[in-house]
């Protein structure tokens, strides 16, 4: 479906989170004066007279105040407001209740065009109590969830999606409530939670319209990135391997194709270059970047362990081998895991041997069995106190 | 040019027959060149040069002729400039006359020997433009439908698929069921190279729905129930895919298109290998209607279905490196046959795994006569596919098998118990709190 181009069912593109995405890339050391991303930016601002946001950007990246220009920006920035409120106020006075939503919605929408958070987020507020049909209602909270984005304001995403959240279940239809578990899927990405995000995303594979919020590739990139490292072998396959949607996309991204498949067909030092030059996409993505490192981590510890679980003792040598790298190189990656107890096994290195000791699964019973026990006692005897004053 | 108006009145006259028709002498050559160089002085939108009907006539049939003596001796760049010098001639006829003129033209360039499918792409390209500025709607239609066959061939889908939307749209505001159905069947054959399955099927259901509502041709009906075979062989349904064959192969067979019948030929003989009967494939190709396309794909087929019933994984490479051509060409037989390769090896392996409890590795590669690291390797899989319970030990070089445990219950339910006796302590605590603040 989303091959035909359903962009003009997805909202508009306001606030940009590829603005962001570029705001992001200034940060990292290697584009803080790329050319290309400087004049994105400043084309994005004489465009939309982002007056608010240009301030935040000479701030955070360091960049020369032209202070004609801002001023220029900001007298069109006090014009159109000027105007704005003429509007409301002309809606309240002589028009009706819709017309007094309508400008104030206009107006809070210009707030976020122009990069002003505080104030569209006051706007949003009043639009807010001045409407009532629930379509609307939500469409403005997915607006402020995706100002929250845009600023990566952690309270403002959180609130506003578990208002989103109630209002759905109050009557929400299928395409909000869809649209809902992107946006969920893209702040749990954020905040690390990988496993609800892959869940989340591969629901909406074949209803993704969010347009807004990233691009269909984007989205069934990201999708790959968090099942490959939140899902179980056999899901993985079921929903990720044999599904047609996202086989679909990969045809047009063979790289991420190839990361896929390298790790389900045990490819595994094809799988290492794969996953080293995910580590170099991550690093500039914006809602990862944070993550990288324990995303790289989190994968080479599947891998590890994906490849020991058919095995009870293999030898060092076939390790490197089937990784392409030194012996002395699976040696201390194994020994740093094994040490934090991710890997359960254990390194011969006199006889180049790993063994692995999987942990049997009934003493382990047996251990909790005891351990509970011994709890619940303790409070049954508290409760026999209190009970025989 | 009274010369040539005077030579076009000496036209002599052609043979009907068949055979001759294309032996055009030297001179007849020539005189069609002229007529054509005549045409192409005709500028579109003028009145000059004045030509006659009668003139009108020649210079069509000389382009008939010539397109197809082009075609036949692979002159691509006369056949090309042809076409696009002919365009001002071409306003002269009435439309129907010309549409039927620029098809035959375009189909017999796409014909050619030797045309790459870039060549062909812009040259569809420049006729559809044409087209649009002519206002030839039909006509553009079906140069768009060839132009989506060679994206399809050149793997450029999300081209195809963006036209064929734009087509179907179109289309189905004309209600032209047949290059509907055409269009539709190309789609499903685009999304099932790009293995989305699902859109395969419902693009290959909307074609059935447009041809069933019409006159189906039997090509079209024959490509139709082609694409309905590979689909549920994808999905594994080999027996339906036989039946769906062999209705194409009838419907190729009777209608007398003796090359396109090997393909469905081979399908059927595909279908039974995968169902496992091997032995109905001798008795399909002994059968007097097939007998007639006996070659080297049947004697392929045939040996892959004898390695079938010996279960030797040995000859069923030996068979794949013997006809290369047969069997490595089409996609969908080779992804058929990677997965029966796969399947057999997993059965060969299970079998002989089947009697030990701990066995070498090197003893199993012996017995199955394959190297010890492709056999570790498929063993490690299985293993994490949990096709069978069992464990690797290299330090030793062998393969452990675990009998299927049944898993002891006891303990998780005593885990849950005590879950639950938590639970009702918690309620008690709280109620014996409130008693107590009572008192």
């Amino acid at each position: 479906m989303p091959i035909e181009n359903l962009e003009d069912q997805g909202l508009e593109k306001n606030p940009d989170l590829e603005l962001a995405h570029y705001k992001f890339l200034l940060t990292l050391p290697e584009y803080r004066n790329d050319r290309f991303v400087h004049q994105k930016i400043t084309e994005a601002i004489k465009k939309d007279d982002m007056a608010p946001w240009y301030e935040l950007i000479i701030k955070d990246a360091g960049w020369k105040k032209d202070a004609n220009f801002l001023k220029t920006i900001q007298a069109k920035n006090a014009e159109e407001i000027k105007k704005l409120d003429a509007a409301i106020e002309d809606a309240e006075k002589n028009l009706g209740e819709m017309e007094v939503r309508e400008a104030y919605l206009k107006k809070a929408e210009y707030y976020s065009r122009i990069g002003d958070k505080e104030n569209a987020v006051t706007t949003f507020r009043q639009t807010y109590d001045k409407t009532v049909s629930l379509g609307h209602r939500l469409d403005i909270i997915f607006h402020l969830i995706r100002i929250g984005l845009f600023f990566m304001d952690h309270d403002l995403i959180t609130r506003n999606i578990e208002k989103a959240k109630t209002l759905i279940e109050e009557g929400g239809d299928w395409d909000r409530r869809n649209r809902l578990k992107v946006y969920q899927g893209a702040y749990c990405m954020a905040v690390r939670d990988f496993k609800t995000a892959a869940n989340l995303f591969l629901d909406t594979v074949s209803t993704f319209t969010s347009y807004e919020l990233m691009d269909y590739k984007a989205f069934v990139r990201y999708t790959v990135y968090t099942s490959i490292i939140s899902l179980p072998r056999n899901q993985l396959r079921d929903k990720v391997v044999k599904g047609s949607e996202i086989l679909e996309v990969l045809h047009s991204e063979p790289f991420v194709k190839d990361y896929l498949f390298s790790l389900y067909n045990c490819q595994y030092s094809e799988f290492f270059n794969n996953l080293a030059e995910v580590e170099t996409i991550l690093r500039k993505d914006y809602f990862l970047n944070p993550h990288y490192r324990y995303y790289i981590r989190e994968m080479k510890i599947s891998a590890y362990t994906q490849l020991l679980e058919s095995y009870r003792s293999l030898t060092l040598q076939y390790m490197a081998e089937a990784f392409g790298v030194t012996v002395e190189f699976i040696d201390s990656e194994l020994s740093t895991f094994i040490a934090a107890g991710r890997l359960h096994c254990k390194i011969d290195r006199v006889g180049g041997i790993v063994e692995t000791n999987r942990p049997d699964l009934k003493n382990a019973q047996f251990n909790s069995v005891v351990k509970q026990g011994d709890l619940l006692l303790t409070r049954v005897q508290k409760l026999s106190r209190v009970i025989n004053i | 040019m009274a010369v040539k108006l005077s030579k076009a009145s000496l036209l002599p006259s052609l043979n009907n027959d068949r055979s001759d028709e294309l032996n055009f002498r030297k001179d007849e050559i020539e005189h069609f060149e002229n007529l054509l160089k005549f045409a192409a002085s005709i500028c579109p939108s003028s009145v000059e040069p004045k030509t006659s009907s009668q003139q009108v006539e020649d210079i069509e049939k000389a382009i008939y002729k010539l397109s197809e003596w082009y075609s036949l001796h692979n002159c691509h760049s006369k056949l090309e400039t042809m076409i696009k010098s002919s365009r001002g001639f071409l306003t002269r006829l009435s439309k129907s006359k010309s549409g039927k003129l620029m098809r035959t033209m375009v189909g017999s360039y796409l014909d050619m020997e030797g045309i790459t499918v870039a060549i062909a792409i812009d040259l569809c390209k420049d006729c559809v433009e044409w087209c649009q500025k002519e206002k030839r709607s039909f006509l553009r239609q079906s140069v768009e439908c060839r132009l989506i066959a060679l994206y399809l061939e050149n793997k450029s889908y999300t081209e195809a698929l963006g036209l064929i939307n734009k087509i179907t749209k179109e289309l189905k505001k004309l209600d032209d069921k047949a290059l509907l159905a055409e269009v539709h069947l190309l789609e499903s054959k685009a999304y099932h190279s790009l293995s989305n399955l699902t859109k395969s099927r419902s693009a290959l259901t909307s074609a059935r729905t447009a041809a069933n509502a019409i006159y189906c041709p039997p090509r079209l009906q024959g490509a139709l129930d082609l694409q309905s075979g590979i689909l549920n062989a994808e999905e594994k349904d080999f027996k339906t895919a036989y039946s769906y064959f062999y209705e194409t192969f009838e419907c190729y067979d009777s209608s007398g298109e003796a090359e396109l019948a090997t393909t469905p030929l081979k399908y059927m003989l595909l279908s039974k290998i995968m169902l496992n009967l091997p032995e109905d494939v001798e008795s399909i190709i002994n059968n007097k209607i097939c007998s007639k396309y006996a070659g080297k794909h049947m004697e392929a087929m045939k040996a892959v279905a004898s390695s079938l019933r010996d279960r030797s994984l040995d000859k069923f490479k030996s068979v794949l490196a013997e006809y290369p051509n047969e069997l490595s060409e089409d996609p969908i037989i080779v992804s058929h046959l990677t997965d029966l390769y796969e399947t057999m090896f997993e059965q060969n392996l299970f079998r002989i795994i089947e009697p030990f409890s701990r066995v070498e590795i090197a003893h199993i590669s012996a017995l199955i006569n394959i190297p010890v690291t492709v056999v570790e390797e498929k063993l490690s899989k299985m293993i994490l596919d949990q096709k069978f319970a069992g464990v690797l030990d290299q330090r030793a070089g062998c393969l452990i098998v675990y009998d299927s445990k049944v898993v002891d219950e006891s303990y998780s339910v005593a885990l849950q118990s005590i879950i639950h006796m938590n639970k009702v302590v918690d309620s008690l605590y709280a109620k014996a709190q409130q008693l107590t603040h009572w008192n």
